[in-house]
Parts: structure tokens; C-alpha cells; sequence
């Protein structure tokens, strides 16, 4: 399929064509920005919600209960699924996807793992295709899952409507380092796993980090307690996704990561247009020895441009 | 060392040293110089110990060896010498085979056979969808009928299964874990139908759910109520047939997913342990429960490290018996093991060298001594299922082992060694460290639901399987001395596909004519002994006399009890 | 690291057979060799497998057979993917499977059989020059 074709069967909602079109963003290079062009003018369909967390938090079973309940409701989901390479092969192992098996058959649900492939700036750009690719073939949720640690993950967050991050009881140190200013995303705050013992801790300091970021009038990051294994919490956590999707009606986020974007990517196109050919100048050559030389002051630099 | 001290060896502790220093200086160096060692390094296969060149009493002295302290007498703590008075003079080791495939008619007739060759003990194994709880017509069983082991569907199969001549059997173990009421319960019920005195038999079944959650993966239920229901199951045999073994917990399926010896004894105690300790909760006293457990452990083709681990089970179970439970009674103490060889190394390269293989692991259970039972393993297991060549091949390496070998002449041939109590003493050491962390984590329910064991199983199994492809631990035939251009064959015993069709085609005649009527009640009853805590044994066994499937009965456990996730036990690689 | 795309596998055992060892090892080592390896779970069927095979984009689906019963669903896991448009994906199944079995096995389009023995060295290698034949690049 070439790119306008995929597009087309994007559109039409294919699968082969929804994997294709991911796949095409993680290769890169010259289709990729094609690609690029066209879901740039797709609108905001889609409720995009990232979950977050250390690993052992249960982050992919709690997206499996999220599938179910959005099924129920008749809602086509969309899941990417985000784990780190190894820095030293480039190769992963990408264990999320087993957890959610279960929806595989389903056609209303499309399931993708994805890896950072030891780019580091990379992850975020493949994520953020991915999910245009899926809002393009008009899925009405999508769900974007990685690991809370590190910059990358911190990218996610400001490419989605929603964050929800999952702790666990007995995490106390994570969250306490997200106290001092470490991390400071996180609408919807879960705790997972309330069958273990230390639930009470953890809640206490989640609702402190809440109470301090909210300022008067905007939206404070509610509580969550479940246990995504058997499912008891859900409904609520659904809620709580709800009200902030309602709050998050305009995408404002992003929005502004989308502005980003084009700034960045203005910024790129006048290094390969303008200020590589003219580092490579032969007048700059010259010019930069002889101001090293102190032949020239170095103000004679700006007479280039 | 107090050169006045003379240990019982009568050796003074200092001139010794002085001797060996100069042997290695004057004799031994020039010579390794002369002549290099085969290797940079000597290990133990499994547990990758370093070996000296040489061992000597300073190496006892090193550890505290004491005779009676370590060693003792023949069936009396610490029981490292033997568990029973007189060894394998008195008695020789039984002998058994796993068998048990295609339809229970297919079965008799195998099991006919060998009774004829001369075993007296027979093993079942049944297939994929028993052993996971469904009936053979459920559409996940499809093409899996009657391949691993034999069909169970009904109270009907049992019964064609035992239909030969049951007076020259005196043991059947049945292997069937997760639905071990279902099991326990038709093999009860065919057993009265056939007339065989149920005092006249000895039933043996591993009940083994425990590693199953850790390793190969029959499970079906999640681990705590597996727990329940193998308790069940330990408490009405032990208050209704008590000659009977409702327990052994398979250290050999440890061994064989890659555990080494420390790891395959500690794992296989903590799991013992909470087993005894659901039964002492439900009132029973220490010597009641633990006379029932049994191990069966893997055993490999290191002699010594073999020989070292079968003495240190046994050591360190009375220890734990008597310290952890104060249990009294010599039954509790000694440790009753079966041992299965060819559990690992057995190579599809060349597969005749596994006789030599089995061989030796055999020569080791019978030099150290021990184990009550030997199961005979078979030279081509690694690529079939049991020929009737393999079982004779087999049925001879037992008997050359104990009738032209002498090792099993005298008890514990072994002790004294330097190297034996050195490696002795230094499995027993890490056995008990695991163990206590084991016991720090809350015992081995725990640390299977967090995936501990799991997690060490899959670094061992990444591990070997690196030693292996580099060469550091030579296989033969595998990564060293290969015979180029082999020609390896492999032979999936060939069930007759029929098997499937014929299962199929009993099931739904016995759907079809028996009582449907008292099929919902019994269900219900089974329900009820779910929910209210109840043993689950004697519902079942109403069932099952009236023909209500073994699947039936498994559907509703899986109801009430939920299943348990095979994906949720991915350890995080 | 190669200029080409990682190579992404998805790894799946159909039917009853719970092994655990072939999978854990094999994972492991095609990640140490840069790979891609999505799990697809245990006890899955064709149907699970093939539409995991399309979602996931992978250039090979590989198999583990350790209980015999290949026979069973690679036909069916084969046809279902020749359905689905997968025919360039590229399909290898490993585990105990007997000699007179692997012709039957290539005619219904299983590209290699790995029996019991194999080394990670000869699956990292096969894999690696069959994903670049069928993307019609040069090695790296």
C-alpha cells in the first residue's frame, strides 16, 4: 500500500492498515513524514488517557479492566502499550500485551506494543504518531501505556488528555520523590492493588501532592483506590475519568503539545535550510579562522547574516 | 589448632597441614606445571561449586565434622547416613514407570504388560485436558485427547482402566494434581466396582499442585484455593484409607524446570511446609500430618553433587521436623523420597549414551541411599513416549545396579569420604539460608503468588542454557564430541488417532444413558462444599458414582474458585 | 546498531502445553540479539495468535511445541493468516517435532522448524537472514 492508499484504509478504520500506518511512524525516514502530513489534519477525535507508573504497579491490568468497561459501553479502544529497549542491544521484550489477550479477537479493539528502540527522543515521536494514527481510524478512547520513569515518559504525559498515574501500597518512595517536584503530572491518582497492606500511607500522601499542585477553581486530581485483579474500584476509576475527560473537552494539552511540535519543528527546518549551508559556507570557513586568529573582531561574524 | 588435638580420624590437625603444604609445594606443583589440568576451572554441574584437586580431613576439620553430630547411625537423627536401620539390605528400592495413555482400554493392556515384566507398582498420567479440567469433548481439549497421558472423562474410563487382573498390584500413583478430588474420588469409586479391597492397594498421588504454579503450569485454580483443595483431599485419605500417600510434593518437576539441588530441596521444603501447616490448622497434630509427605527428587549425572544432595534432604528434613514442629515420632523424621532419575541431561543427540547416563544417576541413589522408590527412567524420553524396549533397558539398569554392582550392599558406602561430607555439609548450609529467606518473604504461598520461585527458576533456565551454547558445561553428544551429520530421530509415539474419535464417541454414549437427572443435585452439593468450606472429597465422590463428568465437576470449582491466569505468572523477564 | 528497522517477533504457544522453560529462553535471547519480542501468552488459539501477528506487525510469528500438538493447530493458525494478508510473515515453529513431520509442515507454509537442540546462535542467524531476504535489503 502506498502512502495516500493507507491512508484511505486508515480512515476506513482496516487493521492491517491501523499497523501498517504505526509501523511506517517507527521506521521513520521520508514515509513516515508523509504519513506525518496527513494525520495532521485529522481532528481531535479521540479521549487520548496515558497510565503511567513504576513497573509492578499492574498498569496492564488495569488498562484490561479500562477495555472492558469502555466495551460495555459500546466504545472502540485503541491501546498502545510502551516499554523500554535495552540501551545496550536495542532489543525488548514487550510483556504488556498478554495481559490484555483477552480483547484480541475483539474487532472494536486494537491492541499495539511499541519499544523506544534506545532513541531517546524517539519514544515520544512514535507514541504521538501512534496515537494519531489510532484517533485517524476513529477510535473513540485511546489508551497509552509506559513506564513512569524518566524524561520519555514524562513526553507521553503532555501528549495525552488524561494522565493517570498508578502507585501501589508499600511505594512510598516513589511517591515521595513525586512530592518534591520530581514528576509533577497526574490528573487521576490510582492506587492499585488495595488488597495489600499500607493503602492508607500511600493515600495520604497522594492526596498532599493533589492538595498542593491544585490551585482554586482548577481541577484537583481525585484518589483513586482499586484492585484492577478482581476489579473492585472500577467503576469509580471510570468516573473519575469521566469528569476530568469533561474537563478536558477542549484537548487544551494537547493542544499546546502540538504547538510545541511546530515550533520544534520550525526550528529544525531552518537548521537544514538555513544554518547548515551556511556553517558549511566557504565564507563562514573563512570568516570563523581569521576571527580565531584575532585577525577579525568577532562582531565581523554578523555580517553573514 | 591445638596440635593436641587429635579428632577422631587420629590425625594431628598441624602436622597434617605442614604435610599437605609440602605435598602441593614439592609433589604437586612441579607436576600440574609438567602436566597443565584438563581445565582453567573444575565445577559441580549444577550448582557450579568449584572442586579441588584434592580433599583431605583438613577439609572436615574446616566445617566442624563431627561423626555423631553429621552422621550418626542408620535411622536415627540426623538420619545422613539412611532413614531406615538396615538400608537396602533388607529391602531393595521399588521400582515403577510412567505409563498411562490413549484410552483407558489402551492402558489395561500396557499396564498388563508390565505387571507381567515384573513391576508391581504402576504410574498414571493423563492427558492435557484432565490434567487442566476439562472434559474431552470441550473445545479446548480438541486434538490434546488422549496424547500427554491417558482420558479421564468419567467414573467409565477409570473403570476400563483398571480392567486386568488387580491382584498382582499392590501400588498405583496417579498423577493429576488440579482436579485431585475428581481423581481421588474415581480411582475410590472403580476400585469398590472392580471388588479390590481399598486396604489392599496402596494409592499414591503427588497432589502436587504447589510447583505446579511455579513450573509446567497444570494448574487450574488460583494458588490459595489450590491449597484447599489438596488439603481436602490429604485430610479424608488421612482419616479414611491412612495406609494411602496423599502427598508428594515433586522436587524432581523443580529439578527438571532447572532448579539446582539447594534450590530444588529448599523450594520443595517451604512448599511441604505449607501444606503441613494448612493441615495443623485444621487440628491435626504434627506426627499425624507429617508421616504423609513425600519427596520425589530429580536426579542428573554428577555423582557426587547427587550423592551430597540425597544425603542432605534427608538431614536437613529431620531437622526441620524436629526444630521447626517438634515432631517425635521416627515416621515424621525420616524423610521418605522417591528418586527420578533421567529427569535432566537426557540428550535426543545419541540417545543409547543416556543408558550409561541412567546408569550412573542410578548407581548414585542406590550408593547414597535413601529413597524408597527409584523411578526408571527411559533413554529415549526425550524424544518419545515409552517403547517397550526402553522399559526393558530400564527394568536392567535397576537390577545391574542392585544385584551385580555392590553398591547397595552395605549402608552408605560413601560416608567418610572428605569430598562426600564436605559437599554433604555445604548443601545442607545453603539449603537452610534459602530456606529462612523463603520464610522471611511469609512461606512458599507467598513467594509463589509474588513470583520468587518462578523468577529463579527463569534465571536458572537462561543460565544453563548459556553454559550450555558457550561450553562451559559439557553435554556429550550435545556441545562436545559431536558426531557430525547426525541423524537424530525423533518418534512422538505414534497414538493411534483413533483415540481421540473412540474417547469422544464413550463420552457422549455415557451423556446420553446416564441418570441426567441426578446430575444438577450432585453439582449443587459440590457447590454448596465450595462455599461453606466443606471437604470437597465426599460430594465429589457422590458425583462421580453417579457418572457426573470429571469436567462437570471442574466447571463448577472453576466458578466458585475463579481461574487462575497462566499470563499472570509471566515472570517479568 | 543496524540501520534497519529492529526485527519485531511475536512468540506463542497454542494449546494446553504450559512449558514455560522454551519461551523464557528463547525471549530473552532474541531481545540479547536486538529484537522486538511481543508475548502472546499461553493456551492461546490460531485465531488469538493470527490476529496478534496482524496488530503487532511482526516480521516473524514463532512457535513452541512441546507437547506434539503442532499438527493440530498450524494448519489452522497458517490458513488463518494467509486470510488475513500475512503471507510475508514469516513463520517458525520450535519444540518437539519429528523429522517426518517437517515436510508436511513446509507444504502448508511453515518457513523452518527448529527441533529440540537448537541453538539461540542458529535461530538468531536464520531469523536474521530471512527478515532481510524478505525486506530485500542487503545484511548488516
Amino acid at each position: 500500500m502506498n502512502g495516500p492508499e493507507l491512508f484511505a484504509a486508515l480512515l476506513e478504520q482496516k487493521p492491517v492498515a491501523i499497523a501498517k500506518a504505526i509501523s511506517t511512524a517507527e521506521r521513520g525516514g521520508p514515509d513516515s513524514e508523509a504519513l506525518f502530513n496527513q494525520l495532521f489534519g485529522v481532528p481531535f477525535h479521540s479521549q487520548v488517557i496515558g497510565i503511567t507508573g513504576p513497573p509492578g504497579a499492574g498498569k496492564s491490568t488495569l488498562v484490561d479492566r479500562l477495555l472492558e468497561q469502555a466495551r460495555a459501553a459500546g466504545r472502540r479502544v485503541g491501546v498502545l502499550a510502551v516499554d523500554p529497549s535495552s540501551p545496550l542491544t536495542g532489543g525488548s521484550i514487550l510483556g504488556d500485551r498478554v495481559r490484555m489477550q483477552r480483547h484480541a479477537l475483539d474487532p472494536g479493539v486494537f491492541i499495539r506494543s511499541l519499544s523506544n528502540r534506545g532513541h531517546l527522543g524517539g519514544l515520544s515521536e512514535v507514541t504521538y504518531q501512534g496515537i494519531r494514527v489510532l484517533e485517524a481510524a476513529r477510535f473513540d478512547l485511546v489508551l497509552v501505556e509506559s513506564i513512569g520513569i524518566g524524561q520519555n515518559e514524562i513526553e507521553i504525559t503532555r501528549m495525552v488528555d488524561t494522565t493517570l498515574l498508578v502507585t501501589i501500597p508499600g511505594m512510598g518512595d516513589y511517591v515521595q520523590a513525586m512530592k518534591a517536584g520530581v514528576m509533577e503530572f497526574g490528573d487521576v491518582l490510582v492506587i492499585n492493588k488495595c488488597d495489600l497492606p499500607g493503602v492508607g500511607q500511600v493515600e495520604k500522601l497522594l492526596q498532599e501532592i493533589a492538595h498542593d499542585r491544585a490551585a482554586p477553581g482548577e481541577w484537583t486530581p481525585p484518589v483513586v483506590k482499586i484492585t484492577a485483579s478482581n476489579g473492585d474500584g472500577i467503576a469509580s476509576l471510570v468516573e473519575a475519568l469521566d469528569a476530568h475527560a469533561r474537563v478536558a473537552a477542549d484537548h487544551a494539552v494537547r493542544r499546546r503539545y502540538e504547538r510545541r511540535l511546530l515550533d520544534e519543528m520550525l526550528q529544525r527546518a531552518i537548521l537544514n535550510r538555513y544554518f547548515q549551508p551556511l556553517v558549511q559556507s566557504e565564507d563562514y570557513q573563512a570568516l570563523a579562522r581569521q576571527v580565531l586568529e584575532r585577525q577579525r573582531p568577532l562582531q565581523d561574524l554578523w555580517s553573514l547574516l | 589448632m591445638n596440635a593436641e588435638h587429635k579428632p577422631a580420624y587420629g590425625y594431628s590437625t598441624q602436622l597434617l597441614s605442614t604435610s599437605l603444604e609440602a605435598w602441593q609445594k614439592q609433589v604437586w606443583q612441579p607436576a600440574v606445571e609438567a602436566q597443565p589440568e584438563r581445565q582453567e576451572q573444575f565445577l559441580t554441574q549444577s550448582m557450579r561449586w568449584d572442586i579441588k584437586p584434592l580433599y583431605t580431613p583438613l577439609d572436615l576439620e574446616e566445617i566442624g565434622f563431627r561423626y555423631e553430630a553429621d552422621l550418626g547411625f542408620p535411622g536415627q537423627a540426623p538420619y545422613t547416613r539412611e532413614t531406615r536401620p538396615t538400608g537396602y539390605r533388607s529391602r531393595l528400592w521399588a521400582m515403577t514407570q510412567v505409563t498411562g495413555f490413549g484410552t483407558g482400554e489402551d492402558s489395561a493392556k500396557r499396564w498388563a504388560y508390565m505387571l507381567e515384566q515384573g513391576l508391581d507398582s504402576l504410574i498414571i498420567e493423563y492427558d492435557l485436558p484432565t490434567t487442566n479440567g476439562y472434559d474431552s469433548d470441550h473445545p479446548l481439549a480438541r486434538g490434546e485427547v488422549c496424547r500427554a497421558g491417558m482420558a479421564l472423562d468419567s467414573l467409565q474410563d477409570m473403570e476400563d482402566a483398571l480392567n486386568f487382573p488387580l491382584d498382582k498390584l499392590n501400588n498405583i500413583m496417579s498423577v493429576c494434581n488440579a482436579p485431585q478430588p475428581v481423581n481421588l474420588a474415581m480411582l475410590i469409586a472403580a476400585l469398590e466396582k472392580k471388588g479390590k479391597a481399598l486396604d489392599s492397594i496402596r494409592l499414591m498421588m503427588p497432589n502436587a499442585i504447589l510447583i505446579e504454579y511455579t513450573c509446567v503450569g497444570r494448574y487450574i485454580f488460583p494458588p490459595k484455593h489450590g491449597l484447599r483443595i489438596a488439603t481436602d483431599v490429604i485430610e479424608y485419605v488421612i482419616r479414611n484409607h491412612p495406609t494411602w500417600a496423599p502427598l508428594s510434593v515433586v522436587g524432581a518437576q523443580l529439578y527438571a524446570a532447572r532448579a539446582n539441588p539447594v534450590q530444588e530441596i529448599a523450594f520443595s521444603f517451604a512448599i511441604a511446609k505449607s501444606y503441613i501447616d494448612a493441615l495443623l490448622e485444621r487440628g491435626f497434630h504434627i506426627d499425624e500430618v507429617a508421616p504423609y509427605v513425600r519427596h520425589i527428587t530429580g536426579i542428573d549425572t554428577d555423582f557426587f553433587e547427587s550423592v551430597a544432595k540425597l544425603r542432605a534432604y534427608r538431614k536437613v528434613w529431620g531437622r526441620i521436623m524436629r526444630d521447626q514442629y517438634g515432631a517425635q515420632k521416627p515416621e515424621s523424621l525420616r524423610l521418605q523420597l522417591m528418586s527420578s532419575p533421567g529427569t535432566m541431561d537426557m540428550t535426543l543427540q545419541q540417545p543409547l549414551n543416556n543408558i550409561a547416563r541412567l546408569g550412573i544417576q542410578m548407581l548414585a541413589c542406590a550408593a547414597a541411599g535413601g529413597a524408597y522408590t527409584i523411578n526408571t527412567p527411559l533413554h529415549d524420553e526425550a524424544h518419545a513416549l515409552p517403547s517397550e524396549e526402553a522399559i526393558a533397558i530400564g527394568a536392567s539398569i535397576h537390577n545391574i545396579v542392585a544385584h551385580e554392582s555392590g553398591v547397595a550392599d552395605t549402608i552408605d558406602p560413601l560416608a567418610g569420604s572428605y569430598y562426600v561430607e564436605y559437599l554433604t555439609r555445604r548443601v545442607e548450609d545453603a539449603v537452610l539460608e534459602e530456606m529462612e529467606k523463603i520464610d522471611a518473604m511469609g512461606g512458599a504461598l507467598k513467594a509463589i503468588e509474588e513470583g520468587y520461585f518462578q523468577r529463579k527458576l527463569a534465571e536458572q533456565q537462561n543460565a544453563r542454557n548459556r553454559a550450555i551454547e558457550s561450553g562451559e558445561r559439557k553435554l556429550v553428544g550435545v556441545n562436545y564430541l559431536v558426531k557430525p551429520g547426525e541423524k537424530r530421530e525423533i518418534e512422538i509415539f505414534r497414538l493411534d488417532d483413533s483415540a481421540e474419535q473412540r474417547q469422544l464417541e464413550r463420552l457422549r454414549k455415557l451423556r446420553a444413558s446416564r441418570d441426567n437427572s441426578k446430575v444438577q443435585r450432585h453439582l449443587d452439593a459440590v457447590r454448596a462444599a465450595c462455599r461453606d468450606g466443606g471437604n470437597l472429597v465426599p460430594p465429589i465422590l457422590a458425583a462421580v458414582k453417579d457418572y457426573v463428568t470429571h469436567g462437570e465437576l471442574c466447571q463448577v470449582m472453576r466458578e466458585e474458585f475463579g481461574e487462575h491466569d497462566p499470563n499472570a505468572l509471566t515472570p517479568d523477564i | 546498531m543496524s540501520m534497519s528497522a529492529p526485527i519485531r517477533i511475536l512468540l506463542a504457544k497454542m494449546g494446553l502445553d504450559t512449558h514455560t522453560i522454551g519461551v523464557t529462553v528463547l525471549a530473552k535471547g532474541l531481545r540479547d540479539a536486538g529484537f522486538e519480542v511481543i508475548f502472546s501468552g499461553f493456551k492461546q488459539t490460531p485465531e488469538v495468535v493470527a490476529a496478534s501477528a496482524l496488530q503487532e506487525d511482526v516480521d516473524v510469528v514463532g512457535v513452541s511445541s512441546l507437547s506434539g500438538g503442532h499438527m493440530r493447530y498450524m494448519p489452522h493458525l497458517l490458513e488463518l493468516m494467509r486470510e488475513q494478508g500475512l503471507d510475508d510473515t514469516l513463520v517458525i515453529l520450535g519444540g518437539v517435532i519429528p523429522e517426518e513431520d517437517i515436510e508436511a509442515l513446509a507444504d502448508i507454509g511453515v518457513d523452518r522448524v527448529f527441533t529440540m537442540g537448537a541453538s539461540m546462535d542458529d535461530i538468531v542467524a536464520y531469523i536474521r537472514r530471512a527478515v532481510a531476504e524478505k525486506r530485500g535489503e542487503a545484511l548488516a
